[in-house]
């Protein structure tokens, strides 16, 4: 039942220990960074291609925006660039341009918002558990981990409710091309028009003071008018952000309880540690687990020469395994971890860090939370054995078979 | 002497210092932040470090 590594000997030997590209590297990813920060701290595994595994190394150029561009980055192969979308996604941007939406963006996010938002996502949860069973089977990723991130962000953007079944009928399928959305898909055309009939019509619309998509068609004082293509985006963007990458915490997170059953156990005694096993999924098991970026003018790190216009492959995992920083324990999932140890990269650091950051613990918390109250004794489907999902660049269990 | 060092600029009001820090960090109503302490005492000092690592934007700074 547990994750065995799946190591070659090809791998200690090597100066390219961790290839993004490598579904299998990206799924099991552990060994490989551990050789990658001992050996090789930023190692090349592709021409023009670099991966940085250290902690401190990571965390800096995440906060060096001007060396390290965010423009044109989201995918390493394939041919990247913006040319393919009607706009530019937040991530895709670099200050000052950065710096605006991101202002605009985030109004919806912050903590004061949230609090007041908090018994609207545990409605979500309720719903969604209501529909369960003691004793019954389900499937954790597409029973709990799609759905409740899901209708957190239709809910968070003013989607209607009765839309929402349909809407992650689409976002369900674009999701899983993720990153590599072709715009002509047609769930993606679906999805894209929903939302672009839905800017349309709020714009038409008295401004309700509420929602994303009623805050982006209405513009504050302050703020410039954005196209309807544009506001589309930002809504395409926060939904396909939130909701893989989410569940995919969910079931990472209940994989690591339920696997070593005592740590659900400590949790149903004392759901005060929910939060502390959440950071902790974060850290152990990085949903997303690298970000790119491209590198402005030559230089070096760590003593490895890069030159202008390589892309840096920043290893959010391998930055949160880091002994140096995090203890030579890094490697185990404990529930005893102390807050604030060292510097959690999962969501990104500095200008980018992830906005909805706040809103994915909330959604993690309550439904753990849920989980606890009703339904105690949770265990591991008894012929379960773990998968990697076969994703490029998020890093869950394909499915996660559980008996409520 | 050790003091805390916040760059308004950078602070987005994300309140992982405060939940870290209660005793030093607090978040206002409009998610400004507040400094509990104009020193930090030797007995909080772990914890002022703590808040500060955890912050997501690099806005605070320990500093004796």
């Amino acid at each position: 039942m547990s994750k065995e590594p799946m190591m070659n000997s090809d791998v200690l030997h090597g100066d390219r220990p961790y290839d993004p590209l490598d579904p299998g590297h990206v799924g099991v990813p552990e060994e490989r960074l551990a050789v990658a920060r001992e050996r090789c701290p930023v190692s090349q595994p592709r021409p023009g291609v670099f991966v940085v595994a250290r902690h401190d190394d990571v965390l800096a150029a995440l906060q060096d925006p001007g060396s390290y561009s965010s423009e044109n980055n989201f995918v390493l192969d394939g041919g990247t660039g913006t040319a393919g979308l009607p706009a530019t996604p937040i991530t895709m941007l670099d200050p000052p341009a950065h710096t605006v939406l991101r202002t605009r963006l985030r109004q919806w996010f912050a903590p004061a918002v949230l609090r007041k938002e908090e018994p609207r996502v545990r409605q979500i949860v309720t719903d969604v558990l209501d529909t369960l069973q003691a004793g019954e089977q389900i499937e954790v990723w597409t029973d709990l981990g799609r759905v409740v991130p899901a209708r957190t962000v239709y809910a968070f953007l003013g989607i209607p409710e009765a839309d929402w079944d349909t809407v992650q009928g689409w976002a369900d399928v674009v999701n899983d091309q993720l990153p590599q959305v072709s715009v002509e898909m047609p769930e993606f055309v679906s999805l894209s028009g929903y939302l672009a009939q839905l800017v349309v019509t709020s714009a038409a619309e008295p401004a309700r003071g509420a929602g994303v998509i009623d805050g982006l068609v209405h513009p504050g004082p302050d703020e410039e008018p954005l196209s309807p293509v544009e506001a589309t985006m930002h809504c395409m963007q926060l939904i396909l952000a939130g909701t893989d990458t989410t569940g995919s915490l969910v079931v990472n997170l209940l994989y690591e309880l339920l696997s070593d059953r005592a740590r659900w156990e400590r949790l149903v005694a004392d759901p005060s540690l929910i939060p502390q096993a959440v950071e902790e999924s974060l850290r152990h098991d990085a949903p997303l687990q690298y970000v790119l970026r491209t590198v402005t003018a030559d230089r070096e790190i760590r003593g490895c020469p890069i030159g202008s216009g390589d892309r840096l492959v920043l290893s959010l995992q391998s930055a949160n395994l880091d002994e140096q920083d995090w203890g030579a324990d890094a490697g185990d999932f404990s529930l005893d971890r102390a807050p604030g140890s060292a510097t959690l990269a999962s969501f990104g650091y500095g200008i980018h860090t992830c906005l909805g950051a706040p809103l994915a613990r909330l959604e993690a918390r309550l439904l753990i939370e849920g989980l606890v109250a009703r339904f105690p004794s949770l265990h591991l489907a008894p012929d379960y054995s773990w998968e990697p999902a076969p994703r490029s660049m998020v890093r869950r269990p394909a499915r996660l078979d559980v008996i409520l | 002497m050790v003091h805390i060092e916040v760059d308004r600029d950078r602070c987005e009001g994300h309140g992982l210092c405060e939940q870290t820090g209660p005793e030093i960090y607090r978040l206002d109503d409009d998610g400004e932040l507040e400094l509990l302490v104009a020193e930090v005492p030797a007995e909080l000092l772990a914890e002022a470090e703590a808040g500060a690592r955890v912050c997501p934007v690099a806005a605070l700074r320990v500093l004796s």
